[in-house]
């Protein structure tokens, strides 16, 4: 092989692997607000995070970390996704703990109410894997979690995503969102997702049953103890979030004594509307989600909750804390728009409020 | 471990690597270990009958070709000896003793592929008990592939191959198993046992063929298969008009699937130094049906010419029937018509061949009989023509001529996506008695045919390049496509090579969630 034919041959490797990753950046995608809340998370400062949050869609709508900050001064991520499953929650927390070091886990229960087959459904995987950066700890998660004739779609995501330049329009308004994103050198809201709307009946939602664990779930969730105390953890909360749609008694107990016995905790926050001080007339925007207004409520009493039932320091760098700052004074001032959203029943979906500020500046 | 996956290409880049590595007097053993690794992999359960082929053709030729030898030199010996009729007795002791072994051969492993594809074709019309039958990977291609090569020694072509790997190799060879290109043996083993320098004209042209025949397959013909699947079978509830559609699709989807397949055969086999015989020579711009035949599975035909069309035609049965015909006063119908019944024989075979149901047949005798009336009524074509003044170059004639054999290939079409022959027929007739215009212009009318508007325009748009190269090389005979583009320099071979592999992989149809079509030959 001569040296010319090598120079081209590199030239023409250079250039089919840029056209791929511009596609694979195109046309790759999960869902918006997964997008948003998983790959934000990566941002954070490593060692920076006094607590953990995991679960799904109902940390991010009913618990806002940097308004827990702004009252009681720890920080927190929401790492959630909607309709993350009981079986992801380890790998969310393994995540969690390879970058940062929480004196306290929350886990919010929600995923161990999903059925066995929806909890091994694709989407489910790609919302994390597929928003996680190339490196060992995703090529692990694959291995660990993937059936080993499926892999290959995971290492290379655009083997699914390709076709999705059906939507050309779709893909180029999510490109814009996704590289003003990158361009935010931090998630201002960590993990945020609402809508501007007081008790909208969602189809989907008021069709489904009670909420009832299985026995997939619990063994997933047998699993996860086994795996906190494994990494040493001592100090574990697992939570269920206020609900309007209730889940049946009997799976509560079920989870309530798994944990228990376990030595961990468990609050039934959907139960105790009284202390909370939700109305569940005006601070849902669904029957599984607060909006704005019930989540300010929520993100005061559990922080409070937390601030008095654990105990942790809560010092910080100065570049942290002053990032939390703005981030807490950017919510506020968020929070204080949404809610006059609200009561205008715009009835819109926002996630990461801090780009639609940019979008109408 | 289909041509289009992945894997295969990561096996097909292993066993490149090892080829070239391997000195060259060995690099057949390379090739002969990648064949029996590919069909171990792929079909690994019915991998003792390609051995039993094998070696039923390495035993069967050896025999042969000795016994051949053997007699000849025991005919110079005695040839002075001989009175005249000694040596008529002698080669008719021969010919016969040759026939005995050669067909011993050719039932065997014939018997062998009509057992496994069509006992239970005529166990359901005839009444006998089903069987759960399976066909072992490529076994009409191998069977083809081998028996013409026991037949080319029983012709005393060449002397078979004394060394059984090498013969395997050629029975075996990976690229070509799954659908062909059928190959004779004259042309194919040498290359097969040559040890082939590396060269990288013939790794671009490859690559170039292989990304093309990925580009046939998965952005065409796996996102037409699903029209056709889905309203073929359940053709009842659909209009006229979306039959007619479908049975057009079938014409883009086939000939994508097979001529892309046969593309990537062909690529890989080029990687390697191997030049695999031409199995697709642009169809569809055919003037007469022959022509088409003469374009469409070009080794397929030229396989069943050299060694069924010609043995038939040319049996005395046959000629005897021309002299009579002859001696009967009708010179043009003793020209002719021999020949046309052997054309006819020889579609119902393919017909046949192209599956176990009776509407294959209708398929081949469609095929055969079009065939059969234009040959017995050219004379009167030609003097119509000539009174009409019709130029064979007028481009409107030419247009038509291609029209008119498309719409021929077409109606044999029906019987192939048709469930049976009484289905086909009534598809048909849907189509022309149930055909609106009107309801193309529908909005759901795609959303019948189960694609979308935007896949539409993909494919008129995949379809628009096939074309425009198809017009190229219908133009430039003398050099293909790719020689042409290779030799416009790096930027361009560069250029074409990175748009259609970026063609390929977003506007594929593969991964998960997606029903990968297999190759429509494979099931031959």
């Amino acid at each position: 092989m001569t040296k010319k034919r090598v120079i081209k041959f590199c030239v023409l490797i250079i250039i089919m692997l840029l056209i791929f990753c511009f596609l694979s950046v195109l046309l790759v995608r999960t869902t918006t607000s997964t997008e948003l809340h998983v790959r934000n998370f990566f941002k954070e400062p490593e060692n920076s995070l006094d607590i953990a949050l995991i679960g799904s869609s109902e940390l991010y709508a009913d618990y806002s970390p940097p308004l827990a900050y702004d009252k009681y001064g720890y920080t927190g991520y929401n790492l959630c996704y909607e309709g993350a499953p009981a079986n992801m929650y380890i790998p969310m927390l393994k995540l969690y703990l390879s970058r940062q070091k929480p004196k306290l886990v929350v886990i919010e229960v929600n995923g161990y109410f999903y059925s066995e087959e929806y909890c091994h459904r694709d989407a489910n995987y790609r919302r994390l894997i597929d928003n996680m950066p190339l490196s060992k700890q995703r090529y692990d998660f694959i291995n660990e979690l993937i059936d080993k004739d499926e892999r290959l779609s995971y290492y290379v995501p655009l083997i699914k995503h390709h076709s999705n330049w059906q939507n050309p329009h779709y893909q180029l308004e999510r490109l814009q969102r996704i590289i003003d994103m990158d361009n935010e050198e931090f998630s201002h809201m960590k993990s945020f997702g609402t809508r501007t709307a007081i008790n909208q009946i969602d189809p989907k939602i008021s069709k489904r049953q009670k909420s009832s664990v299985n026995d997939y779930t619990m063994k997933c969730l047998d699993e996860m103890i086994a795996f906190c105390k494994e990494q040493g953890l001592e100090n574990v909360l697992f939570m269920r979030a206020p609900h309007k749609r209730g889940a049946v008694d009997k799976s509560i107990e079920r989870i309530n004594k798994t944990v228990t016995d376990a030595g961990y905790d468990f609050v039934d926050f959907s139960k105790m509307n009284k202390e909370t001080g939700i109305d569940p007339e005006t601070d849902f925007y669904n029957p599984d989600h607060l909006n704005v207004f019930g989540n300010e409520k929520f993100t005061d009493y559990l922080g409070n909750y937390i601030m008095t039932h654990y105990s942790f320091p809560t010092e910080h760098s100065e570049k942290v804390d002053e990032q939390w700052k703005e981030c807490a004074d950017f919510t506020k001032e968020a929070f204080d728009e949404l809610k006059g959203k609200t009561l205008e029943g715009e009835n819109r979906v926002y996630n990461e409020y801090k780009m639609y500020k940019k979008k109408a500046a | 471990m289909t041509y289009t996956s992945l894997r295969f290409l990561l096996f097909t880049l292993i066993c490149l690597t090892a080829y070239y590595l391997f000195p060259k007097k060995h690099r057949w053993c390379v090739l002969l270990l990648a064949s029996i690794g590919f069909y171990a992999i792929v079909c690994l359960k019915y991998i003792a009958f390609i051995f039993l082929t094998a070696a039923s053709t390495y035993g069967g030729g050896i025999m042969l070709s000795n016994y051949i030898d053997k007699r000849s030199a025991l005919f110079k010996e005695l040839k002075k000896t001989f009175t005249k009729e000694q040596k008529d007795t002698f080669k008719k002791t021969t010919t016969k003793t040759k026939k005995l072994i050669a067909a011993g051969i050719l039932v065997l492993n014939f018997g062998i592929l009509a057992f496994l594809k069509y006992y239970n074709m005529f166990a359901l019309t005839f009444g006998g008990p089903a069987l759960k039958l399976f066909l072992p990977l490529g076994i009409s291609f191998y069977t083809f592939q081998s028996m013409g090569y026991v037949i080319d020694i029983y012709r005393g072509k060449y002397k078979a191959e004394k060394n059984f790997f090498r013969l395997l190799l050629f029975v075996s060879f990976f690229p070509q198993i799954v659908q062909g290109p059928i190959s004779f043996y004259s042309s194919l083993s040498c290359q097969l046992y040559e040890g082939h320098d590396l060269s990288f004209f013939n790794i671009k042209k490859g690559v170039l063929l292989i990304t093309w025949g990925f580009f046939k397959k998965l952005v065409i013909a796996d996102r037409l298969v699903v029209a056709v699947n889905t309203i073929a079978p359940d053709y009842i509830n659909y209009s006229g008009t979306l039959i007619l559609s479908a049975a057009l699709i079938y014409a883009l989807q086939l000939y994508a699937d097979f001529s892309g397949g046969i593309d990537i055969s062909r690529g890989v086999s080029e990687l390697f130094g191997i030049e695999l015989a031409e199995n697709f020579k642009r169809p569809y711009f055919s003037r007469t049906i022959s022509e088409y035949w003469r374009r469409w599975h070009i080794t397929l035909g030229a396989w069943l010419k050299e060694y069924l069309f010609y043995p038939i035609a040319m049996s005395k049965l046959f000629m005897n029937f021309s002299k009579f015909l002859k001696k009967h006063g009708n010179a043009k119908a003793a020209k002719v018509l021999p020949v046309s019944i052997a054309s006819l024989i020889t579609f119902i075979i393919i017909g046949i061949w192209h599956g176990a149901n009776w509407k294959y047949a209708a398929f081949g005798i469609w095929n055969g009989g079009i065939i059969m009336v234009s040959t017995l009524l050219e004379d009167s074509f030609e003097h119509f023509k000539a009174k009409l003044k019709i130029k064979n170059e007028n481009p409107l004639f030419i247009a038509f001529q291609m029209l008119r054999t498309f719409f021929i290939v077409l109606v044999g079409y029906y019987f192939d996506i048709a469930n049976d022959f009484g289905s086909a027929m009534k598809m048909m007739i849907l189509s022309v008695a149930d055909f609106h215009i009107s309801e193309t212009a529908k909005l759901d009318f795609f959303r019948e045919l189960m694609v979308s508007r935007r896949e539409m325009a993909i494919v008129f748009m995949a379809v628009i390049v096939m074309l425009v190269v198809s017009l190229i090389q219908e133009k430039k005979k003398d050099t293909t496509v790719r020689e042409m583009i290779i030799s416009r320099g790096f930027i361009v071979e560069a250029a074409v090579f990175v748009v259609l592999f970026f063609s390929v992989v977003v506007f594929g149809v593969y991964g998960p969630g997606t029903n990968p079509a297999d190759f429509y030959y494979m099931q031959f």
